[in-house]
C-alpha cells in the first residue's frame, strides 16, 4: 500500500504536467483529440490522488509506523475518528489533501463542461492542472507524505491534543475546500482571457464558483474561531493571528468579487476590475496556505520556519506575472460599456462596497506582514497587536454595514430624491429607534451606539423590501401574505438570498460589537464551598474532583450557578492530562445562551484545596454563530436555480425589473 | 468630467484610510527583543510595545498564592543571559521549566524588570517545532482589560 500510494504521487505529477501542456497546446492548435486528453488526463489524476490518499488513510488506520507521517502524527491508542483526521493533521498530509481537492475540483469542471465553454475549457484545465503540478512538485520531492523512517518506531507520537476535537474533524477541509475551490473562478477566468471569450459566459461560471468558495470560506473561518473560542480559553474567538488573518483575505476578496460581477453582469464595467480581484483571490489563497504551512509569520500557530517557502514565494510570482500579463494583453478587450455618472448609483455604491473590502484587506495584509517589511527594510523586527486590526477596521466594517443596507436598494445610474424617500426614510426611522432603545438599555459608548443603529436600519431596509415585494406579488396573485413571501423568495433566489445572507451579516456585526463593548471578565481564588459573582451571577464552587478516562486523567471542578439566588445551573470546568502528552488541556465551561455566555475556566488549583478560576460573561457570541449559519444557508439558496410558478412566468410584473439587481 | 470627481473621491478615502493604518501602527507597534538587547538596551525602552522569546529558567517560577500572578526568569540559549518577567494574566497549561516563551509587555530598565501582558508557551519536549503543527501548538494567556 505504502509503494503504491508513492508510485501514485509520481504518476499524477507526470499527468499534472502533460495536462497543462496538452491543454495549452491544444487551445491553442484548436486540437480537439489533444484537449480531450488532457480532460482524461485531469479525470485520471483524480483517480490516482484518491488512490494516494486512501494509502494513506490505510496506513494511518493500520498504524504503519514506518512511515514517518504516520509515525509523528498518530499512535495506535488514538480513536479512528482521529486517525482519520490526523491526515491533515502535518504539513505533508494537509498538502496531499489541498492536491486531493484541487483534483477534486478540476474533475468536476471537466464533468460539467464536456459540451459547455469549449473555447475556454482548454486553457482552464491548463491552470487547473499547473497548480497541481506545484502541489505534486512539492509532494514528491520536498515534504513527500509515504517517506520511510529508517527503522520502525514500536509506538506513533499523536495528535496534538488540542486537534484532537470535533472542529479540528472539520475545520481545515472546509477552510481548504474554500481555499481551492478559488483555483476555479480564477481558472475560468483566465481561459476566459486566453481564449479570448470575453462575453457573459465566463462571469456566469466565476461567480458560481466564487460563491462556493465563499459558503466553505465563511463556514471554515468560522468554525476556527468556534474551535479558538471553545478550546484555547482565553475568552475570545479572534485574535488577529497571521493563520486567521490569511483565511480572513481571500475571503475579504471574494465577498468583494461576488458583490463586482453583479456590475459587470448588469452593466457592462468594471471588467479588468474583477479580473484583478479574481486574480488577487487566488494568490491570496495560496499565500493563506503558505503563511499557515510555513511557519514564516510567527504565530501562536508555529513556532518555527520550513522548508517550503522558497517554493511557495516562485509559485506565488509566477503565477501573479502570469495572470497581470493576460489581464494587461486583453485590456482593450475589456473596456467598459458604460460611465459612471453620479456618486448616488447603484454602481458606485457597488464600488465603494469594493473598495472598503480591499481597503480591510489590505489593512490586514500590511498587519500581518510587517514584521516581514520591518526586518528587511529597519532590520528591526517588528509587530502589530490586535489594537491596530480593530482601529482600523472599526471605521471601514461601520462604512460596510451601512452600505449593506444602502447598496441593493440606490437606483442604478442616478437616484432622485423620491428613490431615497421610498426606499430609505422608514429604514431610517428604525435605525433611530433601535439606538434610542439602546440608550434606555444602558448602552452609553458612541461606537457601540452608532453600530446598533446601523443594524437596526440594515435590518429594515432588509424587512421593508421582503415586505414591499410580497405584497407586490398579492398584487398580481391573490395569496396569503406568507404565500406570496415564499413564491417571492423562491422565484429571485438571488435577490431575496442575498438579503437572507446580509441579514446574517448585521447579526455577526451586532454579536462581535456587542461581545467586544460589553464583555465582563475577573478572576477568582476560592476555597471550596465560597461564592463569587460576575455580572448578574453567583458561582458557588463546590469542590474539586477527578476521574480517569482511558486515555487521560480529567481534573474537574464542580460549580453551582446562581442568579437572583437561585440555582439555574451548574457548570463543570475541567482540565485534561493526557497521557500520551506532557502538556494540560483546559477544557473551558460554557453556559451558552441567546443572550449572553456564561464562560468559566478552571486556571489552577494548589495543595490547600483553592482552586482559580478565570469567568467571562460574553453578550451575544451565540448572534454571531447564527448569523453565520443564515449567511451559509443563503450562500446555498442563492446557487440553487430560480423556480418559476406557472402564474408567474406568463405575467412578468413591472416589479420584478427592480428585483433583478441582486 | 464625470471621471475627477471619482478620483478625488477615491483619493480622498485612500488618504483616510492611509492614516487610519499609519495612525493606528504608531499605538500598537511591539518590537521583537532577545534577552541580551534587552539587557544592553537604555531607557529609550520605556514604555515601548516589546515582545521577547527565551526560555523558562529551571525552578524560578513563583506563584504568588491567591493572585493570578506568575513571576520568572527567561533565559537565551545562546549566551545565558536572563530577564525578570512579571504577568498577570492566565497562565497557559504549556508553561512550565524549560518551556519556550514568548512574552509581550514593557521593561523599565531602572526596575530591569519585564511586565508581561501576554504569555505564549510552548511545550519543551513533546511537540517539536516544525512549524507545520497549525494550529494548537500553544495556549493563549491574555491579559484581563
Amino acid at each position: 500500500m505504502i509503494e503504491l500510494g508513492q508510485y501514485s504521487l509520481v504518476a499524477v505529477l507526470v499527468l499534472s504536467f502533460y495536462g497543462m501542456g496538452a491543454g495549452a497546446w491544444g487551445g491553442k492548435r484548436n486540437n480537439f483529440a489533444l484537449v480531450r486528453s488532457a480532460e482524461n488526463a485531469t479525470v485520471a489524476a483524480f483517480a490516482i490522488l484518491l488512490t494516494a490518499s486512501v494509502c494513506l488513510w490505510y496506513a494511518l488506520l493500520t498504524d504503519q509506523f514506518l512511515v514517518e507521517y504516520v509515525a509523528q502524527y498518530s499512535t495506535a491508542k488514538m480513536p479512528a475518528v482521529y486517525k482519520f483526521t490526523a491526515f491533515w493533521g502535518g504539513q505533508s498530509g494537509s498538502l496531499l489533501l489541498w492536491a486531493l481537492v484541487l483534483g477534486f475540483f478540476s474533475f468536476i469542471a471537466v464533468m460539467q463542461n464536456r459540451r459547455r465553454h469549449r473555447d475556454l475549457m482548454p486553457y482552464a484545465i491548463a491552470v487547473l492542472m499547473g497548480t497541481l503540478s506545484f502541489f505534486m512538485v512539492l509532494l514528491v520531492f520536498i515534504t513527500n507524505p509515504f517517506k520511510l523512517l529508517p527503522g520502525i518506531p514500536a509506538e506513533g507520537q499523536g495528535l496534538n491534543p488540542l486537534l484532537q476535537n470535533y472542529y479540528m474533524v472539520i475545520h481545515p477541509p472546509m477552510l481548504y475546500l474554500g481555499y481551492i475551490s478559488l483555483a476555479l473562478p480564477f481558472a475560468f477566468a483566465m481561459g476566459a482571457l486566453m481564449s479570448k471569450r470575453l462575453d457573459t459566459s465566463w462571469i456566469r461560471t466565476t461567480r458560481r464558483w466564487a460563491l462556493v468558495s465563499w459558503v466553505f470560506l465563511t463556514f471554515g473561518i468560522t468554525l476556527g474561531a468556534m474551535w479558538a473560542y471553545e478550546e484555547l480559553g482565553w475568552g475570545g474567538y479572534w485574535a488577529w493571528d497571521p493563520v486567521e488573518n490569511a483565511s480572513f483575505m481571500p475571503w475579504l476578496i471574494a465577498t468583494a468579487f461576488v458583490h463586482s460581477i453583479m456590475i459587470t453582469e448588469k452593466k457592462g464595467m468594471l471588467k479588468i476590475w474583477n479580473f484583478f480581484l479574481i486574480l488577487l483571490a487566488f494568490e491570496l489563497s495560496i499565500f493563506g496556505t503558505f503563511v499557515t504551512r510555513s511557519g514564516v509569520i510567527s504565530s501562536v500557530h508555529s513556532f518555527a520556519l520550513s522548508n517550503l517557502g522558497p517554493f511557495f514565494v516562485i509559485f506565488l510570482a509566477t503565477s501573479t506575472i502570469f495572470g497581470l500579463f493576460w489581464i494587461f494583453r486583453r485590456s482593450k478587450e475589456l473596456k467598459s460599456e458604460q460611465k459612471m455618472t453620479s456618486f448616488l448609483s447603484r454602481e458606485a455604491s457597488f464600488l465603494l462596497n469594493n473598495w472598503l473590502f480591499l481597503a480591510i484587506c489590505f489593512a490586514v495584509f500590511w498587519g500581518t506582514v510587517f514584521p516581514i517589511l520591518s526586518e528587511w527594510v529597519q532590520g528591526e523586527k517588528i509587530t502589530v497587536s490586535a489594537p491596530f486590526f480593530n482601529n482600523v477596521n472599526m471605521p471601514l466594517g461601520l462604512g460596510l454595514l451601512i452600505l449593506t443596507g444602502i447598496c441593493p436598494l440606490i437606483a442604478w445610474r442616478k437616484a432622485s430624491f423620491k428613490n431615497f424617500q421610498r426606499n430609505f426614510l422608514y429604514p431610517l426611522g428604525a435605525g433611530l429607534i433601535t439606538g434610542s432603545v439602546a440608550v434606555i438599555l444602558g448602552v452609553r459608548d458612541l461606537i457601540p451606539l452608532v453600530f446598533f443603529s446601523a443594524c437596526g436600519f440594515v435590518m429594515a431596509t432588509i424587512a421593508f423590501e421582503f415586505y414591499k415585494g410580497a405584497r407586490a406579488r398579492q398584487v398580481i396573485r391573490p395569496t396569503g401574505f406568507a404565500t406570496a413571501l415564499k413564491d417571492l423568495t423562491l422565484m429571485n433566489k438571488r435577490r431575496y438570498g442575498g438579503f437572507a445572507i446580509h441579514a446574517g451579516v448585521v447579526l455577526v456585526f451586532f454579536g462581535i460589537i456587542a461581545s467586544s463593548f460589553f464583555q465582563s471578565e475577573e478572576n477568582f481564588n476560592v476555597a471550596k464551598g465560597e461564592a463569587f459573582s460576575i455580572a448578574d451571577y453567583t458561582l458557588v464552587f463546590k469542590g474539586l474532583k477527578q476521574r480517569m478516562d482511558p486515555e487521560k486523567e480529567v481534573v474537574f471542578a464542580e460549580i453551582d450557578v446562581l442568579k437572583d439566588g437561585q440555582k439555574i445551573d451548574a457548570v463543570q470546568p475541567e482540565k485534561h492530562f493526557h497521557h500520551k502528552s506532557e502538556q494540560p488541556m483546559t477544557e473551558v465551561a460554557i453556559r451558552a445562551r441567546l443572550m449572553e455566555d456564561l464562560y468559566v475556566v478552571l486556571a489552577g488549583w494548589d495543595e490547600s484545596g483553592k482552586a482559580s478560576f478565570h469567568v467571562f460573561v460574553n453578550p451575544f457570541v451565540q448572534a454571531i454563530w447564527i448569523g453565520v449559519v443564515i449567511m451559509v444557508l443563503g450562500g446555498i439558496f442563492v446557487l440553487f436555480p430560480d423556480t418559476k410558478p406557472a402564474a408567474a412566468a406568463a405575467t412578468r410584473p413591472v416589479e420584478e425589473e427592480k428585483h433583478e439587481a441582486a | 468630467m464625470p471621471h475627477l470627481k471619482f478620483i478625488i473621491a477615491g483619493a480622498l478615502i485612500i488618504g483616510a484610510i492611509c492614516y487610519l493604518m499609519f495612525s493606528g501602527i504608531n499605538d500598537s507597534m511591539v518590537y521583537y527583543y532577545s534577552v541580551s538587547e534587552l539587557m544592553a538596551s537604555s531607557s529609550d525602552l520605556n514604555g515601548k510595545g516589546i515582545r521577547v522569546s527565551g526560555y523558562v529558567s529551571p525552578g524560578s517560577i513563583t506563584r504568588t498564592s491567591g493572585q493570578p500572578e506568575v513571576k520568572f526568569l527567561v533565559f537565551e540559549k545562546q549566551s545565558d543571559r536572563t530577564v525578570p518577567v512579571v504577568y498577570r494574566g492566565i497562565i497557559p497549561d504549556t508553561f512550565k521549566d524549560n518551556a519556550e516563551v514568548v512574552v509581550e509587555g514593557t521593561y523599565q530598565s531602572n526596575e530591569g524588570v519585564f511586565h508581561a501582558n501576554t504569555l505564549l508557551a510552548k511545550c519543551p519536549s513533546k511537540y517539536e517545532s516544525q512549524g507545520d503543527k497549525h494550529p494548537g501548538d500553544v495556549a493563549i494567556g491574555k491579559e484581563p482589560k
